[in-house]
């Protein structure tokens, strides 16, 4: 069986900042894996719990920077690595984002199933779990908070809806997007360390994956036009102090705001 | 300070960091209070697997040496030097193995503690024989095939959470020193079981009991080393051991001068930080020199076991006395800095202050290692002349 997990490296966001003409710049942040991804990873590993034989390969889109969090991902477990990397991905909106992705889940050409995080910290779209499905024409199960059963040909997973959930079998292969009910991610093991550093990243671009020009940042159909910072809508009040006396003046604000 | 470690050795500091902090801290209050063993955080060591770090890898593990397991060590006790202790007092358990074991006896034991499967522990204390290991009385006598053990082994480190106990009996009394033998004993062997459970100032996550041997009959095959040689097991394991405690105390002094900086950093007083302040910067300073100073002494004892050398009992017990000694100061100068709340519960330092004083006693008090220090001098000094 062939897992195919997507990760994206995305900046801590708590660390970026709008520049001057209104974009999202995130030169000075730190960069890391995408926290949804490592739901989508230990679902990964969840599988291969239950089918050990099971291999997990890690694809990501990006620059040669996201080797990192590429291994970051294989350090909790993983069998090969794959990055899209061509000048041409920058700044791709989702629809030609997860164009580049199927180009590539078809390339690998056996997996038999794709997990996603069901979004990323940055964009916050939650769009490219159900438009890599499509350009695929794969049936898809989003949101999913539970796996009740996998086999060698069919998955059967808790799909989170408003009410509760659907419970949805479909046959590989299938996309799935997972939430973080699925389970805390494990931690990297020594020997998942040891392994990652070892994996051999595969580099594909855009030739590779049969792509011509209609993959290019100005084809996109969606352009971020300006970021803003949210205005604080509620002035935050600071106590300061001691605990003892920051307590008691917190409790006083609540009662003068008849909260208690 | 760049110790230049191997690719490996990093990443089991990233790995057992990461522990520490996201399974051990979170709990360390809870078993410090309750003193009950740490399973949750035993299963994230060894899910991460760090049991086997120091143990070659045709018996199951990672294939580094001492400096390995101490680094482990270090980073695990950063944050309980409780619950670090069971992967410590496993090292102990499973090193004389190593190092006199048969094959049979290697294969048959070390796998399992290397994946963290079962616990080890190592036995040689006894009411009468502490410091003076030749005060032993506990008995191995020959039956057939079989040796029966009697005796009383006491504040024994993962007793009954471990599945293989390393002990020394004596065999023949008469012949004094070289009449101790070193037997290895599973669990659940007949004659076997678990005395008192020692209630303790600190280390309080680590399960500390009293083996109790009654006619416990073991064949002959679970003999380790030579008879008579049992002295010898013992303290060649001490030697490798040592900078095992070591780390664990560097480790504790580390997780104290971490939460020392951070307190004295935030802490206001006459409207400033109390970091601001040189009486106070004095003692950080002399805490992190203390520290990398046991630090370089511990991995440079460490890498001298590990490069082959036959024998380094001065260099493993400077690296015990001094890493203990500074871990009794920089945890007693944290409880100071962190002044009234600091001798509180709620706060981690007077937890780190008695989990601290064991690593001066235990493995051989620091009057042991003095002794040890001056003797090797002396015989050195001899040999030159």
């Amino acid at each position: 069986m062939e897992i195919l997990v997507c990760v994206k490296r995305v900046p801590n966001t708590g660390q970026t900042s709008v520049d001057s003409s209104g974009q999202l710049s995130s030169a000075n942040a730190q960069h890391i894996l995408n926290p949804y991804d490592e739901y989508a990873v230990e679902q990964a590993l969840q599988i291969k719990d239950q089918i050990p034989d099971a291999k997990i390969t890690i694809i990501t889109m990006g620059s040669a920077d996201s080797e990192e969090v590429i291994r970051s991902a294989l350090s909790f477990g993983g069998d090969g690595a794959i990055l899209l990397s061509d000048p041409a991905f920058e700044n791709l909106d989702t629809f030609h984002t997860s164009l580049v992705l199927a180009k590539a889940v078809e390339k690998f050409g056996k997996a038999d199933v794709v997990i996603c995080g069901n979004k990323a910290i940055d964009a916050d779209t939650w769009q490219i779990p159900p438009q890599l499905a499509a350009h695929l024409n794969w049936p898809q199960i989003l949101f999913v908070k539970k796996v009740e059963a996998v086999s060698g040909e069919s998955i059967k997973a808790q799909r989170t809806t408003d009410d509760g959930y659907d419970l949805v079998e479909s046959q590989f292969p299938v996309l799935i997007s997972v939430i973080k009910e699925i389970g805390e991610p494990r931690l990297p093991s020594l020997k998942g360390k040891m392994n990652a550093k070892k994996v051999q990243i595969e580099t594909w671009d855009k030739a590779a994956l049969g792509l011509g020009d209609e993959v290019a940042a100005e084809k996109s159909f969606v352009k971020m036009a300006k970021y803003d910072k949210l205005e604080k809508s509620i002035d935050g009040k600071v106590f300061e102090g001691e605990a003892p006396q920051v307590v008691e003046q917190f409790l006083k604000a609540l009662e003068d705001d008849k909260v208690l | 300070m760049n110790y230049f470690l191997t690719e490996q050795q990093e990443a089991i500091q990233e790995v057992a960091r990461q522990v520490a902090n996201d399974v051990i801290k979170p709990i360390r209050a809870k078993y410090d209070e309750s003193a009950e063993f740490p399973w949750e955080a035993v299963k994230g060591m060894k899910e991460a697997d760090l049991f086997g770090v120091y143990i070659p890898e045709e018996y199951g593990g990672m294939g580094g040496g001492i400096l390995d397991l101490v680094i482990a060590v270090e980073e695990l006790s950063r944050a309980c030097g409780g619950v670090s202790l069971s992967l410590a007092a496993t090292a102990l358990g499973v090193i004389p193995i190593m190092l006199y074991g048969t094959e049979e006896q290697k294969k048959k034991y070390i796998p399992e503690c290397a994946s963290g499967d079962k616990l080890a522990a190592f036995g040689i204390t006894e009411p009468t024989a502490g410091s003076d290991a030749g005060g032993i009385i506990s008995t191995a006598t020959e039956d057939g095939d079989h040796f029966i053990l009697n005796g009383t082994k006491q504040w024994i480190t993962n007793g009954e959470v471990a599945e293989v106990y390393t002990t020394v009996f004596m065999t023949d009394r008469q012949k004094g020193a070289r009449g101790a033998t070193a037997f290895i004993v599973e669990k659940g062997t007949p004659g076997f079981s678990f005395g008192k459970h020692y209630d303790k100032m600190g280390i309080r996550a680590s399960a500390t009991t009293e083996l109790v041997f009654e006619d416990c009959k073991v064949p002959k095959e679970n003999m380790l080393g030579k008879r008579g040689q049992g002295f010898m097991v013992a303290m060649k394991t001490f030697d490798h051991a040592r900078p095992g405690v070591a780390a664990q105390a560097l480790g504790i002094a580390q997780g104290a001068l971490d939460e020392s900086l951070r307190y004295a950093k935030d802490r206001k007083q006459f409207g400033k930080s109390i970091s601001s302040f040189q009486g106070l910067q004095f003692m950080l300073a002399d805490m992190a020199t203390y520290i990398e100073a046991s630090r370089a002494l511990t991995y440079a004892a460490a890498k001298a076991i590990d490069s082959g050398q036959d024998r380094f009992p001065k260099e493993s017990s400077m690296s015990k006395l001094l890493s203990s000694d500074v871990a009794m100061k920089v945890t007693t100068d944290a409880v100071q800095i962190f002044g009234g709340y600091g001798y509180m519960k709620e706060y981690p330092v007077e937890k780190m202050m008695r989990d601290a004083k064991i690593t001066q006693i235990y493995e051989g008090t620091n009057q042991i290692q003095r002794s040890v220090i001056a003797q090797n001098l002396l015989k050195e000094l001899l040999k030159k002349s």
